[in-house]
């Protein structure tokens, strides 16, 4: 099938070498390379590209659909004003602050915990290493329905061992409860997000060189300091990668808190991402919707950008 | 060292590492099999304090019921699936290939725009998104769906296949194109056929995406005839069904674990392709 290569002249055609090309291959080879990516753009311009052009738009647009469907205008920042004017704009702050955080870091430390746990011998490991994937595999409208289930103020599971231990004297509602509401939905943010979290850890864990940590225990060093000292760091850059990818999901995570608790009780777990949904879709008021959601999106490109350098720091 | 010491010595470094991993287990297991075991029992006996965790009656009447209710989202969804993959494929290798075997200026920043996608707010997309699929008379229909997610999944799968295409020797190629092969024939006959773990790693992740999303379909369809089974049942769990009555317990609690059951499945046989994703893909721009 192969042939020898000598003889031919064709050797010419080897990409990667520029200098070797006659100025025609170089033209096709740059049609090519652009009709290849052409399809892929259609996609994402149709429904990526137009609409975040459009919101750019609108956000710099006075338009509320209560004035009448043709009533968009042109009005600078005002919508970025009315954001900053806005009554709740605190609460939403607040909301954001402690979703984004809460979503990011616990899921991290529950990894970070059980990966430390699971990366040696251990029995039955098959077992062990299929429990964790379980979260994984729900999708997120499952999650969501069975922790509404364990939540339910009447017949809840959480309320029944909740009274049993003490900790509660009566029924409470886990997702109507200011004091409860929030613990509630990291409580399940931790539990179906730490799975990602955990494999990229043990991955990293399973990458330390045994010798290092040999050499820790040769020195009389205690498994607590063995891992302060000689662990964490070694697995640091994975630890930081994950934080910051954890910091973009949560910020522009919709669907999790909208299946859970849809924002509510009133306005109590609207984070930003919902925000953009109800200013838009429910008070008709596009450009103000629009804003919120640049303003989320600027955020996130900032932190991407963070990401990229990380990740370039870690090739070299 | 006497035995008795060794035993000591044993149960003092395994008993509290057990211990802790039986108590996170424990947390990680008890919604799954409370949702399992409240999804086989009579109604009767879902609302009833204190909670019950083995019933007393066995039935699988809910999953029947739950059958009936959700056989046309779960159809979609596996179709919309199959569909989208197959089509992120097509899509997707290609703009792969064109990045890893081809020079020409502006590569990097079309490399940029696969990336910036990925960490967009998709809530902001979704109005102009639905005003614009009214337009074209997308909304609500299925070509509108597969078009959506297949625009979901092509960003994060081209920047798989660079990494993976990247990866093999580039000699086989030249081999191949000095044999007379055109760069398109490379691309099918060389490249290809080298990357099936990651092409398996494109597929799952695109049946899983449209298998789980709720967010797309909510805004571009309204009917549930064209709707996805997760989204099937977020209707059922949060709005009133159209015949009035809140939909029954039982019935979307076997739905959600019918909704599980094919990606348990998936995972189990393609664990390993999973690896190889996360591993190309996920952290690594």
């Amino acid at each position: 099938m192969v042939k020898p290569q000598a003889i031919t002249p064709a050797a010419e055609v080897t990409p990667g070498k520029p200098g070797l090309f006659s100025s025609r291959l170089k033209r096709d080879e740059l049609l090519l390379g652009y009709a290849l990516l052409v399809p892929s753009f259609l996609f994402i311009g149709l429904v990526i590209g137009y609409p975040l052009v459009r919101s750019a738009q609108l956000s710099l647009n006075r338009f509320k659909l209560t004035a009448g469907v043709d009533s968009e205008q042109f009005c600078g920042l005002c919508n970025f004003q009315s954001l900053l004017r806005d009554p709740f704009l605190e609460v939403y702050l607040r909301n954001q602050a402690i979703w984004v955080l809460g979503a990011t870091f616990l899921p991290i430390l529950f990894a970070l915990i059980l990966a430390l746990l699971m990366d040696r011998e251990l029995r039955g490991r098959w077992f062990w290493r299929s429990v964790v994937l379980i979260p994984w595999m729900m999708p997120i409208a499952t999650t969501a329905l069975t922790w509404r289930w364990i939540y339910d103020r009447q017949w809840g599971l959480l309320n029944y061992y909740l009274r049993q231990v003490g900790v509660i004297s009566q029924n409470v509602g886990f997702l109507t409860d200011k004091l409860w509401l929030w613990p509630s939905i990291l409580l399940m943010a931790m539990w179906m997000w730490f799975p990602y979290n955990y494999v990229a850890i043990l991955a990293a864990l399973q990458a330390i060189p045994k010798e290092m940590r040999e050499a820790a225990r040769v020195d009389g060093c205690t498994s607590w300091k063995e891992i302060w000292y000689i662990t964490l760091p070694s697995i640091r850059p994975v630890l930081n990668l994950l934080i910051v990818l954890g910091l973009i999901w949560s910020m522009n995570d919709f669907t999790a808190i909208f299946l859970l608790t849809e924002g509510g009780p009133g306005i109590d777990s609207t984070t930003l991402a919902p925000l953009v949904y109800k200013v838009s879709f429910r008070y008709y008021d596009l450009g103000k919707g629009a804003a919120i959601g640049m303003v989320l999106m600027i955020i996130s490109l900032i932190f991407g950008a963070i990401y990229l350098q990380m990740v370039k720091a870690e090739e070299k | 060292m006497s035995r008795a010491h060794r035993l000591l010595r044993l149960l003092k470094e395994q008993v509290p590492v057990y211990g802790a991993l039986v108590g996170l287990t424990l947390f990680i297991v008890v919604p799954f099999l409370w949702l399992l075991t409240s999804t086989v029992r009579p109604v009767a006996e879902l609302y009833v304090y204190p909670p019950r965790w083995i019933p007393q009656t066995f039935t699988l009447v809910a999953y029947q019921k739950a059958f009936q209710t959700f056989a046309r989202p779960l159809l979609n969804s596996a179709g919309y699936g199959l569909v989208t993959a197959i089509l992120t494929l097509v899509v997707a290798c290609p703009a792969a290939y064109s990045l890893t075997r081809l020079n020409y200026p502006g590569k990097r920043s079309v490399t940029g725009v696969f990336l910036i996608t990925q960490m967009l707010p998709f809530v902001l997309l979704l109005l102009p998104l639905y005003i614009i699929y009214l337009k074209l008379g997308l909304y609500n229909t299925r070509l509108g769906l597969i078009i959506g997610f297949t625009a979901l999944t092509v960003p994060y799968s081209v920047l798989l296949l660079r990494s993976f295409f990247a990866g093999l020797p580039i000699e086989l190629e030249e081999q191949a194109m000095i044999d007379g092969c055109t760069r398109l024939g490379a691309l099918w006959r060389i490249v290809l056929p080298l990357s099936t773990p990651v092409l398996v790693a494109v597929v799952l992740s695109s049946v899983v995406l449209v298998w789980n999303d709720v967010l797309f379909t909510i805004f571009l369809s309204k009917d549930l005839e064209v709707q996805t089974a997760s989204v099937a049942l977020y209707r059922f769990f949060t709005v009133r069904s159209a015949s009035g009555g809140v939909a029954q317990k039982e019935v979307m609690l076997a739905g959600g674990v019918i909704l599980t059951l094919p990606v348990i499945v998936l995972f189990t046989f393609l664990q390993k392709y999973i690896a190889a994703g996360i591993t190309a893909g996920a952290l690594k721009g």
